[in-house]
Order: C-alpha cells, then sequence, then structure tokens
C-alpha cells in the first residue's frame, strides 16, 4: 500500500465509530508523540507505547466533533525498515468506515504512512481531520 | 505620456505577490505543503531507492562475526527483528557465513539480546592432512565428507539498557520527552491552521484547490482559488520555517544516543568435527565508550540533567551546540577481556593410520579495539549518490596461555576499512599482523589480508504486504 496523502479529511464520520492508531518496529528506534484537538481543544496526548504495539484508540462520543490529530516520528537509530504508521476510523464491525475522498468518491477512512531510515530523521508533516 | 506607461507599469508591479505562487488549482491541501515540506515517499523511485541506500549506509557497524580478528568495535544491537526472519542479518566474511539475530524480550525491556551463529569454511586440521599424507585416497575421503555446519559457532551476547548505557530510547524517555514537546510546540498552531483552512473552503482529502467539493466542478471564482492557495501557501511557509528550527535537534540527539557507551557479555560455543579440531568454550566481558554522547551532554550541562518547561527550549539549543561542535579523540573503543577452554579430544583411526589429539588448555585473551567512521576511500558509490558510508576499525588482541610456555603467546593487531558498496552490501578489507600462531584468533606468523563481503537481508515485512 502505497503512502496516503499527508493530510487525509474524513467527513460524515457517524458518532459512535473509533479513531485506531498504530505502529509497528522496535520501540527502541523511535519516538512517536501525537498531538490531539477536540474542536481546537488540546487533548492528553499519546506515545509510542500506547500505538506500538497498540493500536491506540479514540472514540467519537457525539455528533459534530472535530478530532484533528499530528502524529510525529523521530527515528533515533538507523532502521532496518521503515517504521508504518497506520490510522483509520471504525465502525461497531471493527471495519473502517467509508467516507468522501473530497472528489466525488467514497473510500475507506484508512491511511498509512512510512517514515525514513536514517537515524536523526522524521515523519513530521502528517495530519488526520476526522469530522463527525 | 511616457512617465505615466512607466508609473502603470511600476504599480503594476508592485501589487503583484512578492512571492511567486508554488501551489496551484490543481494541487490539493497535501500537495500544496508537500511543496514546502517534501513528503518522506515521493513518486520518483529513485530518489527512494537511493535514500534507502543512505539509510541502511548510516547504520554500517563493521563486521559483526565476533570469532573474527577483524570484529568491530561496534556492537550492533539495534537491528532489531520484529519476527526471527523478518529483520534476520546476514553476512560473509571471507569464508564465513554469519547469521545475527536481536530479539526483543517483553518481559525483560532492560535487556538487549543479540545472538549469532557463524559457520565458516570446513576444512580438515593440519595435524589430520599431515597424518595423511602418503594415504592421498583417505585424504580426499575425509575432505568430501566435511560440510557445512561442521565448524559452527553459536554465540548469545547480553546487554543491560540504561539511562548511561546502550542505544535504546527508552530509559531516556523521561528525560527526552520534555525537550521534544518543547521543540514540537509549533506543531499545535499548525494543525489548527491546516484544520481552518480545510473547514473554512470545505475541502476534503484529494479536493483540488480550483474545485467545490460539494458539486465536484471547477471554481470560476479566481479570488476564492487565490485565497485557498495563498492562506495554504502562508502555512507551507510556517511550516518549512519551524521544522529548520527542530529537525536540527533531533538529529543532535540522535547522534549523542547512538555514541552513548554500552557494555556487554558474551558467550560463544565452536562446535567442530574432531576431523576439523577440538570443541572450544569462551565467555568474554566488553565495554565499549564514545566520547560526544548524552552522558558527557549531562556532565557538561549540569543543569540540563532534569528538564523542566522551564529549561527545555534552552537544553534543547546547547544539545545542538554540542553536537555540532568538534570534539577530539577517537570516536569509539572498546575493551574486552575473554576466557578460553578447549575441551581434550582424541582421534584414533587405525584403517587411517590416525592417532593424533588436542589437548585441554585454557587461556585468556585481552582486546583492544577502536573506529571511526571516515569519508569513503574508494569510489564505489560517490557516483551515484555522493554520500557513501565508510569506517575505520582498528583491534590489538594479546593472548595469554595458561600454560606459560605455549607458543601461542602474543600479539595480533588488525586494521578494517569498510564501506558500503550498496544499499545492502558492504566490503571489509582488512590488515593482520600476528607475532605468532594462534588456532585461538585464527592467525598465521606474519603479514596477512582479508576481504569479504556483509549483506544485509532484503525487507522481507515488506514483500509480505
Amino acid at each position: 500500500m502505497p503512502n496516503s496523502p499527508t493530510t487525509v479529511i474524513w467527513r460524515n464520520i457517524p458518532a459512535g465509530s473509533t479513531i485506531r492508531l498504530q505502529a509497528d518496529g522496535s520501540p527502541d528506534d523511535y519516538e512517536l508523540p501525537v498531538l490531539i484537538k477536540l474542536n481546537r481543544r488540546l487533548q492528553a496526548g499519546l506515545e509510542v507505547e500506547n500505538l506500538n504495539p497498540g493500536p491506540a484508540e479514540i472514540e467519537i462520543t457525539a455528533a459534530g466533533q472535530k478530532w484533528d490529530l499530528a502524529p510525529t516520528i523521530i527515528v533515533v537509530n538507523a532502521l532496518e525498515t521503515p517504521i508504518t504508521l497506520k490510522a483509520s476510523v471504525v465502525g461497531s464491525d471493527g471495519e473502517p468506515v467509508s467516507t468522501s475522498d473530497g472528489a466525488g468518491g467514497t473510500v475507506p477512512a484508512e491511511a498509512q504512512w512510512e517514515s525514513p531510515m536514517e537515524s536523526g530523521s522524521m515523519l513530521d508533516n502528517v495530519a488526520i481531520l476526522v469530522r463527525s | 505620456m511616457r512617465w505615466s506607461a512607466s508609473a502603470v507599469a511600476l504599480t503594476a508591479l508592485l501589487a503583484a505577490p512578492l512571492v511567486a505562487q508554488e501551489c496551484d488549482r490543481n494541487d490539493t491541501l497535501s500537495t500544496c505543503l508537500d511543496k514546502f515540506v517534501p513528503p518522506v515517499a515521493e513518486a520518483d523511485a529513485d530518489a527512494a531507492a537511493e535514500r534507502s541506500e543512505d539509510a541502511t549506509a548510516s547504520a554500517a557497524t563493521g563486521l559483526t562475526n565476533a570469532a573474527s580478528p577483524a570484529e568491530s568495535s561496534l556492537k550492533d544491537f539495534l537491528s532489531l527483528l520484529a519476527a526471527s526472519l523478518e529483520t534476520a542479518t546476514t553476512s560473509e566474511q571471507g569464508q564465513a557465513f554469519t547469521f545475527d539475530w536481536n530479539p526483543s524480550l517483553a518481559m525483560a525491556e532492560s535487556l538487549g539480546l543479540k545472538f549469532q551463529a557463524s559457520f565458516a569454511e570446513t576444512r580438515l586440521n593440519d595435524q589430520v592432512s599431515k597424518g595423511l599424507a602418503e594415504n592421498a585416497e583417505k585424504l580426499k575421503e575425509l575432505s568430501d565428507s566435511l560440510e557445512l555446519g561442521d565448524d559452527a559457532k553459536l554465540s548469545g551476547f547480553v546487554q543491560q539498557k540504561s539511562f548511561t548505557h546502550g542505544r535504546s530510547v527508552v530509559p531516556h524517555r523521561t528525560w527526552f520527552r520534555p525537550l521534544a514537546r518543547a521543540m514540537l510546540a509549533p506543531l499545535e498552531g499548525e494543525l489548527d491552521e491546516r484544520s481552518a483552512i480545510a473547514d473554512d473552503f470545505n475541502l476534503g482529502t484529494l479536493t483540488k484547490l480550483g474545485m467545490d467539493a460539494d458539486t465536484n466542478r471547477e471554481i470560476t471564482d479566481a479570488g476564492l482559488v487565490n485565497q485557498r492557495i495563498e492562506r495554504l501557501e502562508a502555512l507551507g511557509r510556517r511550516m518549512k520555517a519551524s521544522r529548520a528550527e527542530f529537525r536540527p535537534f533531533f538529529q543532535a540527539f540522535a547522534k549523542l544516543l547512538n555514541n552513548q557507551p554500552q557494555y556487554y557479555g558474551a558467550v560463544t560455543y565452536h562446535a567442530r568435527r574432531n576431523l576439523i579440531g577440538p570443541n572450544e568454550w569462551s565467555g568474554r566481558f566488553t565495554y565499549e565508550l564514545a566520547g560526544n554522547n548524552l552522558n558527557a551532554f549531562r556532565a557538561k550541562n549540569a543543569d540540563c540533567k532534569n528538564i523542566q518547561d522551564a529549561n527545555a527550549a534552552k537544553c534543547a539549543r546547547e544539545l545542538v551546540e554540542f553536537a555540532n561542535a568538534a570534539h577530539a579523540g577517537i570516536e569509539r573503543i572498546s575493551v574486552s577481556l575473554e576466557y578460553h577452554k578447549v575441551n581434550r579430544r582424541w582421534i584414533n583411526d587405525p584403517d587411517a593410520g590416525l592417532d593424533l589429539g588436542f589437548p585441554r588448555t585454557r587461556s585468556f585473551v585481552g582486546t583492544v579495539a577502536f573506529g571511526t567512521t571516515t569519508a569513503p576511500m574508494l569510489p564505489l558509490r560517490a557516483e551515484k549518490t555522493g554520500v557513501g558510508d565508510a569506517r575505520l576499525d582498528f583491534t590489538a588482541k594479546y593472548e595469554l596461555p595458561e600454560d606459560d610456555e605455549s607458543e601461542e603467546k602474543g600479539f595480533v593487531g588488525t586494521l578494517t576499512y569498510t564501506q558500503k558498496i550498496s544499499g545492502t552490501f558492504s566490503l571489509p578489507l582488512s590488515l593482520v599482523y600476528s607475532d605468532h600462531e594462534s588456532d585461538l584468533i585464527d592467525v598465521q606468523k606474519r603479514f596477512s589480508a582479508r576481504f569479504g563481503l556483509m549483506y544485509k537481508l532484503p525487507d522481507f515485512k515488506g514483500l509480505s504486504r
């Protein structure tokens, strides 16, 4: 699966759905702070130990909620394989919910990004915008 | 008339945007921002491949074979394996094949483990060959009977991962995270603005800036499209500026972390068929030290030993200055002491006329090794990437048998140059000098040169996706 766009915008997500984040690799080798905002207000963030093995889950409790997430992968030891960060919004059946792609089509609300592998490099331009 | 025309032209020039637009109506929110902060994976496969090669090069650790006189001063505990074969590392040094495995134990996260199996080219022991000098047929029969695996070294390494030792980031998290939060503070405002732009203009993931997401039709109001582009470009410039500030900090932290000292213990069992030699046991303790590391930074900047929100930004700046300053001395040095025991073994084959054996012996070996990264000396990768990676390792060993009269007593020195030649291959070149013959260190009394290939397995995880 190729890398997703650096900003994903998932609209019309049903209340009761769950945002999932998960990362792989060795936690010895990287940090992964996740900045989280609900309706523009800062929430408690997530760290690599929440996502790996994870998944970390955030429940969308009410219609009209706007969740904004900014995960940042900081590679501190050179990697043999990239860290893969996966994000999705799943329904009660555990499957990704369907959402508009913003260009006339519909897609499952799921995305993934791979980190660079150099020691000291970062994946620092990803944003996940979820609108219920 | 000429003056008024000039005035109009000048006015038009001043009214134009001072910065040329980088985005256009066919960009999406992502592709516009990517022009300011490029994504990790680009469509250009060649660029991605080169980046991957460079990344692997940065992990060059020299020879890992613990049994080799040319072993690197840097033990790679962090080429971690998510599953047994997915991230295994193999290498071939001369005629030896080495398999490395670094498992992760959830029950003992403070321990770093490494297992290594090395299979040497099988050949008859010199005593056996001499004993069969008059019996060529038997010599060939026995020689042909040898198989890969008849001469194998199995090693296990263990190290402690702590705040002062080891290259894992885990013990440093409490100290590191306030620094990271301080450096990443601009992300909050940037996320707010990215969110506001998406909502103000009702953008979806793939909505082009010149399109209406609801009707999926072109927007004819050029002013609205320009408004979208200008807000995104302003955000893009802001993101680019903040990364120029915080990326050097994370590079500096990684550099100092990779220079942390580490110590580890190792046990090796050398299993050999009796025609090759006796079985052997060894135990070794090694200490590795590098100067420009996190411990040294914290010692020099006492007020940065405890990071609070108040001193985080200041300490982050000081850490970057420390990491980028020139520090005299050797990059990394290791010292080890090894105890070695050879089991007694006897070969009695009347048909072949063999009646010889190997006595039980015990000895100590002291080793000092130091290494440093260096500019590539061989034009193997420079044309393609311009940034090859190489390292230089020097190892000195002194062997002291329990039997002081033994001839296997003395010094062995090895100089090894290792250069990456591709994303997965490294070329180590070694010059070895020994003042004595030693089966233990596997050298003869002379100068000798060695070379080989190190190979890292490809990304099996990627293949399975």
